[in-house]
């Protein structure tokens, strides 16, 4: 890990935001859109307008990972407060989701989202700053 | 009095919601797991967890802050540069450099790796070549002009990566911007070999002159001595004895002591002109013997003439001597006039004649050479024109020590 560059760090990152964003989407976000407001609405889970913010927010994830790749200042910033808010909203998943499965899925979220912010604000190890970039 | 209002920095208000939310996203979790997931029982109350959870976050929250401050700062108000970053990468690769490596091919390598450039070349004006890759085939090739303010000292070639596709823009400014480093670089080395070469001439001067001294007072003035010594020695035998011959003998020594003594008057006027010491640098010019009377001097100079070092004094007496020597020699002129101005750095010597015969476009044989020289020695500037008359204007301009 000491010898991670920058760069490769941030791509590592990216693709953490990209899958979790994706994964979002893809299991809770995407159901409910194909299900309809009306179907939504009734059922237990959150409201409608939430399931839009969300995937909204994933979409910006997605934005966010992309930026990030390419270490563009923008992009580390977005991915921070991204993982920071995803962090704490997957503790509250974690703690009071009824769902075992969402409990487990969230508190891996939170370890995979500090995880990102870690990565973001790594800096770059001496040994490589001394080397001219390959 | 207006109050100066602060300008709104947003980079204060990005850092600072950084630095929140970073504390928030570590902070609330484990607030969060500790008193939500540890089952309350009798013996670990909610109070108890809530005692834990906040000693913990109190602890470790400090750490975590001082960890993130110094990134997040960095993040938000770093330069970010790929060329700046380049560019540093290329500072530290050539401060790492060996003496006994050679610059050119470190700073050929840096360029390809920074670059990623498969090929890269380097040519200065003295034609040293640097190269560094293999160029790929039908790549096409860049020539950049490597330039130090407006004097060229190099160029820079490389290849691009694939055949028949040029280099970007962003890579060309890249590419320009190194050129820019690279150019003060070699100036930098240049002037360092120049210095060193500067230093290693004046230890040979020194011990070249130091060598001729050494010879004038061992094979002239040493012997001659030695001579009267024995001389004197013989005339001690005689004076009672042979008296006349005595004297005779006496008076050979004393047109040998005249002999020896102009010797040494010499070796002193090579070392240094006793008229510096004796009149000053401008009585000593008023005070030359010109060889041709028809010859006016008028010498003007400032008047209590400023303190000078021995060296500039030197030269400027010297400089003078052989400018007024040549007038008379070479020039036909009626006046000379030599004029000296004395500002806070520099000294300026000119020299000016109504002369027929221009010395303008000699280049050697009377000195112009040996005037020249003097000043550069002393890092100062010589120029010869002809003025409307006919006649020379010399102008040498020398600094002075502050």
């Amino acid at each position: 890990m000491n010898k991670l560059s920058r760069s490769t760090g941030l791509k590592i990152a990216a693709v953490i935001v990209l899958g979790l964003a994706l994964l979002d989407m893809i299991v809770y976000e995407i159901p409910d859109l194909a299900r309809g407001m009306a179907a939504v609405n009734a059922s237990e889970g959150p409201p409608f307008f939430i399931v839009i913010l969300g995937f909204a927010f994933d979409v910006l994830a997605i934005v966010a990972a992309y930026g990030a790749w390419r270490a563009e200042r923008w992009g580390v910033i977005l991915v921070i407060v991204i993982s920071a808010y995803s962090s704490i909203s997957g503790a509250g998943a974690a703690i009071f989701n009824p769902s075992m499965a969402t409990r487990i899925l969230g508190a891996v979220a939170v370890v995979l989202y500090l995880g990102v912010i870690y990565l973001c604000l790594r800096r770059e190890p001496k040994s490589l700053a001394n080397s001219v970039g390959d | 009095m207006a109050k100066s209002r602060r300008q709104f920095d947003g980079n204060v208000l990005l850092y600072y919601t950084l630095m929140v939310l970073i504390l928030c996203s570590y902070g609330i979790p484990v607030y969060m797991g500790i008193t939500l997931l540890i089952p309350v029982t009798s013996n670990i109350t909610a109070w108890v967890l809530n005692t834990l959870a906040v000693v913990i976050l109190a602890s470790t929250l400090k750490p975590v802050w001082n960890w993130a401050q110094p990134r997040v700062h960095h993040l938000v108000y770093a330069m970010d540069d790929p060329q700046l970053e380049m560019i540093g990468q290329m500072s530290d690769s050539l401060a790492s450099t060996s003496p006994e490596d050679s610059m050119l091919s470190t700073i050929a390598e840096t360029i390809a790796r920074t670059v990623k450039l498969p090929y890269v070349q380097l040519e200065t004006g003295s034609g040293t070549i640097a190269t560094y890759g293999v160029p790929v085939n039908g790549s096409e090739i860049t020539r950049i002009e490597i330039n130090y303010r407006e004097e060229s000292v190099g160029w820079l070639e490389v290849t691009s990566r694939l055949p028949k596709e040029p280099l970007t823009s962003s890579e060309y400014g890249l590419l320009n911007s190194l050129a820019r480093q690279v150019g003060i670089t070699l100036h930098a080395a240049r002037l360092s070999e120049t210095l060193q070469a500067s230093r290693e001439q004046l230890v040979t001067t020194r011990e070249e002159e130091r060598r001729r001294i050494r010879r004038d007072l061992h094979d002239g003035l040493g012997p001659t001595l030695a001579s009267l010594r024995m001389q004197l020695s013989a005339v001690r035998r005689m004076v009672r004895d042979n008296p006349d011959q005595a004297e005779q003998l006496i008076d050979e020594l004393r047109d040998d002591v005249s002999t020896a003594t102009a010797e040494i008057r010499r070796l002193v006027y090579d070392l240094r002109p006793p008229m510096l010491d004796e009149l000053g640098l401008i009585a000593a010019i008023k005070n030359f013997k010109l060889a041709d009377y028809t010859t006016q001097l008028e010498v003007i100079a400032p008047d209590p003439m400023p303190r000078l070092s021995a060296a500039v004094e030197v030269a400027v007496y010297r400089i003078a001597s052989e400018a007024i020597h040549n007038v008379v020699k070479h020039a036909q002129a009626t006046t000379c006039v030599v004029e000296v101005q004395v500002d806070a750095h520099h000294l300026t010597l000119s020299v000016t004649d109504d002369g027929k015969h221009s010395l303008a476009g000699h280049t050697s044989g009377v000195g112009l050479q040996s005037m020249q020289e003097r000043a550069a020695e002393l890092g100062g500037t010589f120029s010869i024109q002809t003025v409307e008359t006919g006649g020379t204007h010399i102008v040498v301009r020398l600094p002075l020590e502050s």
